[in-house]
């Protein structure tokens, strides 16, 4: 019997406008390689992280388009996912494969610029989001994982020096890309913030 | 060029819009060099059981008798790519 995993409760921010849309229409796969795992659809562990991120996109919206718009999070599962479809960036194993294929596309010794793309930091960062889209396409996994530290803010100083005293890590968060959205399931509006 | 490498260039063309131009230098792109560490290199055992790894544990039970008493172990085995910390 093959390894399966289930995942309840994962949160994506958005507005409610957008909300609407995926919960008669279903989640569309969308996004581009500022990602860490390019095109898909994001969730978060946590619904204060969704929050964040819809909050993020309403002030966006409301500076390109100047109109307001109220965040919303929806809540969605998935179950049932066999391993076999799921890229863990937690996973040596997975990490372990990763890197044989990515070494296989670099074989030949060259550098990949890219076009229009003069800053060597924000190459390597569009490298690294279309290795892992690309390579997430090529085994047709339908779930990417990884745990991300929230980025750095003086606020959390003492939280992370007590943290390291107790060997603990302060500020992680899992994030879920998913690359195909038959998997998810149970769409719903997650509620008050 | 590498069919893998001619398949990376369309696909982020298409997917992404980039374009992407390999060239011939002393400095290549790496693994190492774009991702910061090499797993495979990685040969330590002291590596702390990893989430999404559970599916390399094989456990089977063992019964033995030691005088009037029966004493269940329980085995592991563990595969090459994971250890358990002692």
């Amino acid at each position: 019997m093959k390894y399966t995993e289930d995942f309840y409760n994962l949160s994506h921010g958005t507005d409610v406008e957008s909300a609407r849309d995926i919960c008669l229409n279903g989640f569309e796969i969308r996004g581009d390689a500022t990602s860490w795992c390019g095109k898909g659809v994001y969730f978060y562990d946590m619904k204060s992280k969704a929050w964040w991120a819809a909050n993020r996109k309403c002030e966006e919206i409301k500076q390109q388009k100047q109109i307001k718009v109220e965040p919303i999070i929806i809540l969605s599962d998935i179950i049932n996912i066999y391993k076999d479809d799921i890229f863990d960036l937690r996973a040596k194993n997975d990490l372990e494969q990763f890197e044989t294929f990515v070494k296989e596309v670099l074989s030949e010794g060259a550098e990949l610029k890219v076009s229009g793309i003069t800053d060597d930091t924000e190459r390597k960062i569009l490298l690294r989001s279309m290795l892992i889209s690309f390579y997430a396409d090529k085994i047709k996994c339908k779930l990417v994982i990884g745990n991300f530290r929230q980025r750095p803010q003086p606020l959390y100083e003492h939280s992370i020096e007590f943290a390291n005293s107790l060997d603990m890590i302060f500020g992680i968060e899992t994030i879920y890309c998913v690359k195909d959205v038959s998997i998810i399931s149970n769409v719903r509006l997650g509620g008050n913030r | 060029m590498k069919d893998i490498m001619k398949e990376f260039l369309e696909y982020t063309k298409e997917k992404y819009g980039y374009e992407i131009i390999p060239e011939r230098t002393l400095a290549p792109d790496t693994f190492i060099s774009l991702f910061g560490a090499s797993f495979i290199s990685q040969k330590d055992k002291d590596i702390l059981f990893c989430e999404g790894l559970e599916s390399n544990i094989v456990y089977a039970n063992s019964c033995t008798k030691i005088g009037l008493m029966q004493t269940n172990v329980e085995n592991f085995d563990e595969t090459d790519d994971i250890s358990l910390a002692a």
